[in-house]
C-alpha cells in the first residue's frame, strides 16, 4: 500500500517509497488516525455533497462508497396489487417502473401508502413499500452514485514558461493558470483538484520533465449524489454508523470464535 | 465559404435528393411497383392472350340421341371470348355468403386471406358456320355471329393483394388512418396476407434471355468454344428453347478437319453443322452465307476459319435438302420427306432464335442473328473477342412479385380455360344448357394463387418448378422485415462448391448490398439489394422501334448488302437482345435516345448501352433489370442538378406543392438518371461532386456522379456506424446479427397476435447514427441501447466473448424486455359449428371427457379460455376444447361421450395472459388466438451484440458497488474483453465509442455515415477540447477495493442490441423421461423433454479414456435396456410369468424337454431388430454360452 501513486504513461502505479503509515498496535493506529484525519466539504447543495477525506486508507473510503451504494437502506415500492389497468402500459412495467420512483420517506418509520379509486387509461392499484438496501435491488440504493478519486498531487519540477506554458494549460485545463514573469508568462498551479488524470501533458516531452502530477493514496475527493430521499450529509453519517456496526459485529464475531 | 461555394452542390445537398427519392415510394418500392405492373397490365394481356375458346358439338351415337338436332347442332360454332377484367377491393367472404370490404388487420388476425375479386366480361358467340366456306382466307373469320351473349363481369376468383399496392385499401391512407385501421405507420408493405399470415415474395435472380453468350471450354476439350442463345419470346409460357454453337477441336483419327461450327437445337438428335442450318433458313449460296457470318470479305483471317465449317456443309447445296437433313434428325419418325422437310420447316420457325419471329418471313433475321452468333464465335476463336462473364450483374434478371404471380396467372388461365372449353363441349354434346358463371370455376385461380402463396411451391401443385419463392416475413425487428421485403435469392444448387457465383462482382457495386449476405451454404447465393437499387418493370418496346426507325435505323429486312456491317463507323442495333438493323451514325443516334429519355419521351427505365468495342447498341425495355440513379454530369465536368434545385426538394408542402421538386421531376428534367447495370459499364462515374471541380478533377470525361457512395449498402448494413472503418466480414456478421436484435418491430405490435416477438422496453436511437437510418426508420423502431462499454479485464468473467454487465443497471430496466407467444386454435369439423360432431371451446371435466392432459384447467372459464391477466406457467391448459367421441364397435359406451383436445402451453414456457381474441374463421368456425406475456430481464448467458459483429454473452453481472468507477463516478453497464478487439479489427466499434462520448458531452448526434470526410482525428480533437484524454481513454478505481487500475481504460457509450437468444429459451437438462415409443429410447429435443444426446465424438472420448462400465451406463442402462428371457436350447425368446416366476419355451424343439431359461439385458432395440428380422424369416438365436452341451443346433 502506498500513500502516493505515480502516473506515467505506463498507469497508475504505486509509489514503493512511499508506503501508508502503519503502526504497531490498533490503538495506536486509531490514535494516528483520530490525529491526522481530516474532513473538509467543498461543496455541498440537497442533492449532492463533495468533500475531501483526507488522511484515511483506501479501504475505508472504499467501504463508504461501498455501504452508501449498497447498504444504507431506504424505502421503495415493492408489491404492487393492481385492480385496474387498461392503459398500455403492461402491469409488470408500470410496477418495475414504481417501484423505482424514490419513496420519500425516512426509512425508520414508515407507513403503508393508501389506496384511491376511480375506465380508459385508469389506473387502480396499492402500492407496499419496503425497507431494504441496494444489494437487494438498485432501487433501494439512496444514491444516484457515491464515488471518489484521489486527490491529484502537482509538483513543479521547473518553471514552465512561454508557449509550453500556454500547452499546459490547454492541455490540463483549469489545473494551472498564467500569470506575467519577468515579461514572459509562466504556469503556476491554479486548482489541482480540476485534474482529471488524463495524463495529456505527458505527450510534450519538455514538459514531462517539469511538471510531476501524482496522486495521494490517502487523500480522498469524496462525491455523493443522493437520489434525493436522504441528504447526501445524513447518508455519509449513516453510512459511517454502518460501518461502525459492521466493525462491531466483526469483532463480536471474531471474539466468539476466539471462545 | 465564399459566395460562389454556396452555388456547389456538395454531398450534404445529396440527401435532399436521396430523401427525395425515398419519399415517393418508400425502400419497397420494387415490391409494390413489380405488383402494381401485374395488376394493371400482365392481367390484362394475359386475359387478351387466350384466345378465345372455339367449341362444335360431337355427334353422339348413344341410344335415344336425337340425330336431327344433332346435325342441326353440328352446324353451329360456340365462342367464348373473355373481354376486360375488373379487379374490386379486397373482400372477405362470410360462411353466410355475406362479402364485405376487409383490411389486411383483421385479415391477419382471424387468418383470412387478404385478397380482392377479380371479374372479367365475357363474350358468347355462336356462328352458323354450315355457308362458310372451308378455303376462306382468315380460318378464324367465322362471320356475323347469330347470336350474342354479353355476360358482364364474371366472377373468376380472388387475387392476393399487396399490401400498400395501388389496389390496397391502405394506399391512400395517413398515419392517423392507419392508426385507426391497427397498422404499424412505418410498415411500407410490399407483401400479402395469406390465411393470416404475412408473405414475401423473394426476388429470384436468372440469366437474361436472347444473349448471345461465348464461353471458351477448358481443354482439353471436344469444342475449343461455344456460343450459347437462351431465346424466350416476350410474355410467353413457353420454356427457353436454348441454340447452342459449338466449334469443334481438331479430333482424333477419322475426324474431319477441326474448328468446324456446328449446332444443338432443340428437338435435334445431333449436332447440325451451322451451315446447313444456313441453307435450310434458305441461303444456299456461300458467299450469301460468308456475307452473313464474316460481314468484311477481306478478312481473310477469318475466312479461313469459317472454311471447315463451309466444307464440311458442301454436299448439301439446297434448301430442301437441308431441311431433309435436319428433319432426319428430329424426334419423328417414319414419315415421309415431304412431312420431314414441313416438320423441320416448322422446327426453324417456332424453336429455333424464336424471339426473333416466330412467324413468318422471318428467316432473313434468323439468318442475321445466327451469322452474328456463328460471328461472335469467329472473334472469340481468333482471340478478338473475350468470353463473356458469366456472373456479370448486368446479365442477370430479378423476377419480383409480377413477373412471378403472372407466369403462374398463365398458367393458372390456362387451366381455367382448359375447364371452361371441356365443360362447354359437355354441354353442347348433352345438349344441355351452358352457364358462363358455373362453368368459370373460381377455385382455380383463387386456391392456384393461394396455394402457392402460402407453401412457397411455384407453380404447378403436383411438381413446382421453384420452392421458397414466397416466405413468411420475418417480424423480429424492423430492420430485418425491410431487408426480407428486398432480398433476392439465386435458384442454384446450394451444395455446388463453385466459388464464382457466391463472389461479390464488380458490377454488384450500389446495386447489391457488399456486406449483407447469410454465412454459409447461401453465401453469395442471397443477396440484399442496395438502397437505391431499382428494378425495371418493364416497358414496351414498340415505342423504341419507332424511334429507332424514325432515327434513320436501316433495318435488316432491307439491308442490302451486310458489307454495312463490317464498317467501322456503323453500329449494329439490339433491342432487348434481337438484332433489329444497323444505324451509320451512332453517337447522334444515342445522344438522341438519351436526350429524349433524360426528357421522359421513352420511358426512363430503358437503358441504352453503346458498346464502342463491339460497335453495337443495345437498347432494353426488358422488367427485372437492376438499375439506380446517378447525376447526370454534363461536357465531363458539371452537374446537371443545381443547387436551386436542391433548395426545391427542401421545400415543404407548406411552402406551396408548386414550387418543392419531387424526385420524379429530377428524372424529367433529365438532372437525375437510372442506369443499369450493363449502361452503367459505358457510363464514367465520379465518386462525389467534389471530384468534378475543374483542375483538381481526376478525369474531364465523366459523364454521371454518384449521389452518395453510402448508398451501395442495403438495409442492414446502413445501420452499422463508420463501416468504412472495420474489416468486411465483421459488417457481413453484423448484417446477420442485426436481423436478431429485439427492438420494436412495428408500431402495432399491441394489437398484432405474432406467434412469437420480442419486444425491448426502453429502446433508444444509437447516439452514433448513420444518414440512411432516417429512411429506415431507425431512430423511430430502433433495436437497442447505448450503453457505457469499457474495453478491459476485469475479475476474468468476460473471457471468450462473454460479457459482464451491471446488475444495478439491469435491475433499473437496461435491456428488460417483453416476449410474446400467441397460442391459435379453431373449432373444426361438423356443419356450420354448432354441430354434433363439431369440436366445442368449453372447460373440460373429468367425469365426461376422456383423455384429459396432465395440466392444470382450473385457470379456464366456463367458455374454455383463460382470462387476460391471469399467471400462467408450466402446462396449463389455455385453449379449452372438446370433440365428439365416435363410438367404437365392441366397446361400451361409457359415460365420457367427449375427447380432450385442449392447448397446453409450452412446458417450458410462463407468463401471463396477455390478450385473448375470439371470432370466426371464413367457414364460420369459432377461432381464438391467446397471447402470453413474460418479461425477459437480462441474466447470465443471454446473449448481446455490438453493431460490429461483436457478439458474446453474459458471463457474470456486478452490482454498482463492484462495478469498475471513474473519477467523476461513472460506472460501465457492460465490461468487454480487450481480446475481441485485435483480431478482428472492428476499429469502427472504437471510433463509435469515441464518437459517442463526444455525443454524450456535447448533446448531440453523431454523424456515422460512411464514406464522410469525418475523421478518427477530428473526434478526438473535440473529446479533448472537452477536457477528457482525447483517446477516450479514462483512470478507473477498482470497486472491489477502491485502488486505482493500473491500466487506463478505454470507455464510452456504445450501442448495443439484445439478441433473442435466450438462457431462458435454451436451459435443459433431464434425469428421467419421456421415451420414443418404438425404441423405448429417450427423446430428442428440449420441447419434449427430451435427453441429451452422447454422440459419436462424446463416445470416441470415453473409449479413449477407457471407462468401459461408463459407457456401458450411457448407452445402455440409461437408454434402452430391456430384459428378456432366452431358451438356452434353442436359443429363442422364452415365455415368462413373472409374478409366479415360471419361464417356459413354447418351440417345437423344445416343448417337452426340461426348460432351460436364462435371463439376459439387450437394448431393446436389438429385440426390436430380432423381431424384425423374424418377420422376415431370419431368425436368430441367442445363447450365453457358445461351448454348451445342451444346445440344440439340429434345426
Amino acid at each position: 500500500m502506498s500513500s502516493l501513486y505515480d502516473v506515467t504513461e505506463k498507469g497508475v502505479q504505486p509509489n514503493p517509497l512511499k508506503p501508508t503509515p502503519s503502526t504497531k498496535t490498533s490503538k495506536e493506529y486509531i490514535n494516528m488516525f483520530k490525529k491526522d484525519f481530516q474532513y473538509k466539504v467543498i461543496s455541498d447543495d440537497p442533492n449532492e455533497l463533495v468533500c475531501l477525506l483526507s488522511n484515511i486508507d483506501v479501504s475505508i473510503a472504499n467501504a463508504i462508497r461501498r455501504i452508501l451504494l449498497a447498504d444504507v437502506p431506504t424505502m421503495a415500492i415493492e408489491t404492487v396489487y393492481i385492480d385496474q389497468n387498461t392503459s398500455i402500459t403492461h402491469d409488470e412495467v408500470l410496477s418495475h417502473r414504481l417501484g423505482l420512483m424514490p419513496v420519500l420517506a425516512d426509512p425508520t418509520e414508515f407507513e403503508v401508502g393508501g389506496d384511491e379509486d376511480t375506465d380508459w387509461n385508469t389506473l387502480v392499484f396499492q402500492a407496499h413499500c419496503k425497507k431494504s438496501n441496494g444489494t437487494d435491488h438498485a432501487k433501494f440504493s439512496p444514491v444516484c452514485t457515491a464515488s471518489y478519486r484521489m486527490l491529484p498531487v502537482i509538483k513543479m519540477l521547473d518553471n514552465v514558461r512561454g508557449e509550453d506554458a500556454e500547452e499546459l494549460c490547454t492541455l490540463e485545463p483549469g489545473v494551472f493558470k498564467l500569470i506575467e514573469k519577468d515579461g514572459e508568462v509562466e504556469a503556476v498551479i491554479d486548482d489541482p483538484m480540476k485534474c482529471t488524470m488524463s495524463r495529456n501533458y505527458l505527450m510534450n516531452p519538455r514538459l514531462k520533465s517539469k511538471i510531476k502530477i501524482e496522486r495521494s493514496g490517502r487523500d480522498f475527493i469524496f462525491c455523493i449524489e443522493s437520489v434525493g430521499q436522504v441528504e447526501p450529509k445524513k447518508l455519509l453519517k449513516r453510512a459511517v454508523q454502518i460501518l461502525k456496526e459492521k466493525g462491531e459485529r466483526l469483532v463480536r464475531v471474531l471474539e466468539e470464535e476466539g471462545n | 465559404m465564399d459566395e460562389e461555394d454556396y452555388d456547389v452542390v456538395t454531398q450534404e445537398d445529396s440527401w435532399a435528393v436521396i430523401s427525395s427519392y425515398f419519399e415517393e415510394k418508400g425502400l419497397v418500392r420494387q415490391q409494390l411497383d413489380s405488383f402494381d405492373e401485374f395488376i394493371q397490365n400482365t392481367m390484362q394481356e394475359l386475359v387478351d392472350d387466350t384466345g378465345a375458346i372455339r367449341v362444335r358439338p360431337k355427334m353422339q351415337h348413344t341410344v335415344g340421341y336425337d340425330k336431327e338436332r344433332g346435325e342441326e347442332a353440328a352446324n353451329k360454332m360456340y365462342e367464348v371470348k373473355f373481354g376486360q377484367v375488373y379487379l374490386s377491393k379486397p373482400v372477405s367472404v362470410e360462411k353466410d355468403s355475406s362479402a364485405c370490404n376487409i383490411f389486411p388487420h383483421e385479415a391477419r388476425l382471424r387468418n383470412l386471406t387478404y385478397s380482392a375479386p377479380l371479374y372479367c366480361d365475357i363474350l358468347l358467340n355462336t356462328y352458323d358456320i354450315s355457308e362458310l366456306d372451308p378455303n376462306r382466307e382468315d380460318q378464324n373469320d367465322f362471320g356475323e355471329p347469330e347470336k350474342m351473349e354479353d355476360c358482364q363481369k364474371v366472377f373468376m376468383g380472388y387475387v392476393p393483394i399487396m399490401l400498400r399496392s395501388q389496389f390496397c385499401v391502405l394506399a391512400d391512407k395517413n398515419d392517423l388512418e392507419l392508426c385507426e385501421l391497427g397498422e404499424c405507420i412505418y410498415d411500407q408493405g410490399g407483401y400479402f396476407v395469406i390465411n393470416g399470415s404475412e408473405k414475401v415474395i423473394v426476388a429470384h435472380e436468372r440469366m437474361s434471355n436472347n444473349h448471345v453468350y461465348a464461353f471458351k471450354k477448358k481443354q482439353p476439350h471436344k469444342y475449343s468454344w461455344t456460343v450459347e442463345t437462351r431465346s424466350q419470346v416476350e410474355n410467353s409460357t413457353r420454356p427457353t428453347s436454348t441454340l447452342y454453337l459449338q466449334m469443334y477441336n481438331k479430333a482424333g483419327r477419322g475426324a474431319i478437319e477441326g474448328n468446324q461450327i456446328r449446332a444443338t437445337m432443340p428437338y435435334i438428335r445431333s449436332d447440325i453443322p451451322v451451315v446447313i442450318i444456313f441453307r435450310a433458313l434458305g441461303r444456299n449460296d456461300d458467299r450469301s452465307i460468308i456475307e452473313h457470318v464474316v460481314y468484311d470479305l477481306e478478312d481473310g483471317e477469318m475466312m479461313d476459319l469459317f472454311r471447315p465449317s463451309l466444307e464440311e456443309a458442301f454436299v448439301i447445296q439446297k434448301q430442301e435438302v437441308a431441311l431433309d437433313f435436319i428433319g432426319k434428325r428430329g424426334s419423328a419418325k417414319d414419315i415421309i420427306a415431304e412431312e420431314r422437310i414441313a416438320y423441320a420447316r416448322d422446327l426453324l420457325r417456332s424453336e429455333v432464335l424464336p424471339h426473333v419471329g416466330v412467324g413468318e418471313r422471318c428467316e432473313t433475321r434468323k439468318v442475321f442473328f445466327l451469322g452474328y452468333a456463328v460471328h461472335k464465335l469467329l472473334m472469340c476463336r481468333l482471340g478478338r473477342s473475350d468470353e463473356d462473364d458469366r456472373d456479370h450483374f448486368g446479365k442477370k434478371r430479378l423476377d419480383l412479385a409480377g413477373p412471378l404471380l403472372g407466369g403462374l396467372f398463365r398458367t393458372l388461365l390456362r387451366k381455367l380455360e382448359k375447364d371452361v372449353r371441356s365443360q362447354l363441349q359437355r354441354c353442347l354434346d348433352e345438349n344441355k344448357y351452358f352457364n358462363i358463371e358455373s362453368a368459370i370455376r373460381s377455385t382455380h385461380i383463387t386456391g392456384g394463387l393461394k396455394y402457392c402463396l402460402a407453401t412457397g411451391n411455384w407453380g404447378d401443385r403436383a411438381n413446382p418448378s421453384k420452392a421458397g419463392v414466397s416466405q413468411v416475413l420475418n417480424r423480429l425487428t424492423y430492420a430485418s422485415t425491410l431487408s426480407h421485403l428486398r432480398r433476392c435469392n439465386t435458384p442454384l444448387a446450394r451444395s455446388g462448391k463453385q466459388a464464382k457465383p457466391r463472389q461479390l462482382h464488380n458490377t454488384h457495386w450500389g446495386m447489391v448490398c457488399p456486406a449483407e449476405t447469410p454465412e454459409g451454404q447461401a453465401v453469395g447465393l442471397v443477396k440484399n439489394l442496395a438502397l437505391m437499387a431499382y428494378v425495371s418493370t418493364g416497358s414496351p418496346q414498340a415505342i423504341i422501334l419507332e424511334t429507332l426507325e424514325e432515327f434513320g435505323t436501316l433495318n435488316l429486312d432491307d439491308l442490302t448488302s451486310p458489307k454495312v456491317i463490317a464498317d467501322q463507323s456503323t453500329c449494329n442495333i439490339f433491342v432487348n437482345g434481337a438484332w433489329i438493323g444497323v444505324h451509320e451514325d451512332p453517337e447522334k443516334l444515342v445522344n438522341t435516345l438519351r436526350g429524349s429519355r433524360r426528357s421522359m419521351d421513352i420511358d426512363s427505365e430503358v437503358s441504352i448501352v453503346r458498346d464502342i468495342g463491339e460497335s453495337e447498341l443495345r437498347i432494353y425495355t426488358d422488367a427485372g433489370r437492376i438499375c439506380r440513379p446517378l447525376y447526370i454530369v454534363k461536357d465531363g465536368c458539371k452537374l446537371a442538378i443545381e443547387k436551386s434545385h436542391i433548395n426545391r426538394l427542401q421545400l415543404t408542402e407548406e411552402d406551396g406543392p408548386e414550387n418543392k421538386m419531387t424526385f420524379m421531376m429530377l428524372l424529367h428534367n433529365g438532372l437525375v438518371e437510372y442506369i443499369d447495370t450493363e449502361e452503367e459499364e459505358t457510363a464514367m462515374v465520379a465518386m462525389d461532386p467534389k471530384d468534378l471541380t475543374p483542375g483538381e478533377s481526376y478525369s474531364s470525361t465523366y459523364t454521371h456522379c454518384e449521389i452518395h457512395p453510402s448508398m451501395i449498402l442495403g438495409i442492414c448494413a446502413s445501420i452499422i456506424p463508420f463501416p468504412d472503418h472495420n474489416q468486411s466480414p465483421r459488417n457481413t456478421y453484423q448484417s446477420a446479427m442485426g436481423k436478431q436484435a429485439m427492438g420494436i418491430y412495428a408500431s402495432n405490435f399491441q394489437v398484432r397476435m405474432d406467434t412469437m416477438a420480442h419486444v425491448l422496453h426502453y429502446p433508444q436511437k444509437p447516439l452514433c447514427t448513420t444518414r440512411a437510418m432516417e429512411f429506415l426508420h431507425f431512430r423511430e423502431l430502433p433495436s437497442g441501447v447505448n450503453c457505457i462499454v469499457a474495453i478491459m479485464i476485469y475479475t476474468g468473467y468476460n473471457q471468450e466473448d462473454s460479457l459482464i454487465m451491471n446488475q444495478s443497471a439491469i435491475d433499473r430496466g437496461l435491456f428488460r424486455s417483453s416476449y410474446f407467444r400467441c397460442y391459435v386454435d379453431e373449432e373444426k369439423g361438423g356443419s356450420g359449428g354448432s354441430g354434433l360432431t363439431s369440436e366445442r371451446f368449453e372447460r373440460p371435466t373429468h367425469d365426461l371427457v376422456d383423455k384429459m392432459k396432465a395440466g392444470d384447467y382450473a385457470k379456464l372459464d366456463d367458455d374454455g379460455l383463460v382470462q387476460p391477466g391471469t399467471r400462467v406457467s408450466g402446462t396449463d391448459i389455455l385453449i379449452g376444447k372438446t370433440a365428439p367421441k365416435e363410438a367404437q364397435v365392441g366397446q361400451a359406451m361409457s359415460q365420457k361421450t367427449k375427447r380432450d383436445c385442449s392447448t397446453a402451453m409450452k412446458s417450458t414456457e410462463n407468463g401471463i395472459v396477455d390478450q385473448v381474441l375470439l371470432s370466426t374463421t371464413s367457414d364460420g368456425f369459432r377461432f381464438t388466438k391467446v397471447r402470453i406475456r413474460n418479461v425477459r430481464t437480462p441474466q447470465i448467458g443471454d446473449k448481446f451484440a455490438s453493431r460490429h459483429g461483436q457478439k458474446g454473452t453474459i458471463g457474470m453481472t456486478y452490482r454498482q458497488e463492484d462495478m469498475p468507477f471513474t473519477a467523476e463516478g461513472v460506472v460501465p453497464d457492460i465490461i468487454v474483453n480487450p481480446h475481441a478487439i485485435p483480431s478482428r479489427m472492428t476499429i469502427a466499434q472504437l471510433v463509435e465509442c469515441l464518437l459517442g462520448k463526444v455525443c454524450v458531452f456535447q448533446g448531440v448526434e453523431g454523424d456515422a455515415t460512411p464514406f464522410t470526410d469525418v475523421t478518427v482525428d477530428q473526434i478526438s480533437k473535440r473529446l479533448h477540447s472537452m477536457g477528457y484524454q482525447k483517446e477516450g481513454n479514462e483512470a478507473l478505481y477498482q470497486g472491489h477495493t477502491g485502488k486505482p487500475l493500473c491500466a487506463r481504460v478505454f470507455i464510452g457509450p456504445t450501442f448495443y442490441q439484445r439478441l433473442k437468444h435466450l438462457v431462458d429459451d435454451k436451459v435443459h437438462s433431464r434425469a428421467r423421461g419421456p421415451t420414443a415409443m418404438l425404441t423405448r429410447q429417450p427423446l430428442e429435443g428440449r420441447g419434449r423433454d427430451g435427453g441429451l444426446r452422447m454422440g459419436e465424438m462424446e463416445r470416441d472420448c470415453l473409449i479413449t479414456h477407457g471407462c468401459a462400465n461408463f459407457i456401458r451406463d450411457r448407452f445402455f442402462c440409461s437408454s434402452d435396456m430391456y430384459r428378456v428371457h432366452l431358451c438356452e436350447i434353442c436359443g429363442c425368446f422364452a415365455h415368462q410369468d413373472m409374478k409366479n416366476q415360471k419361464f417356459k419355451c413354447h418351440s417345437s424343439t423344445c416343448v417337452n424337454k426340461p426348460p432351460d431359461i436364462c435371463q439376459v439385458d439387450i437394448p431393446y432395440a436389438a429385440k426390436l431388430l430380432f423381431q424384425e428380422l423374424q418377420a422376415m424369416c431370419i431368425h436368430p438365436r441367442l445363447y450365453t454360452d457358445a461351448d454348451r452341451k445342451t444346445r440344440d443346433n439340429s434345426f
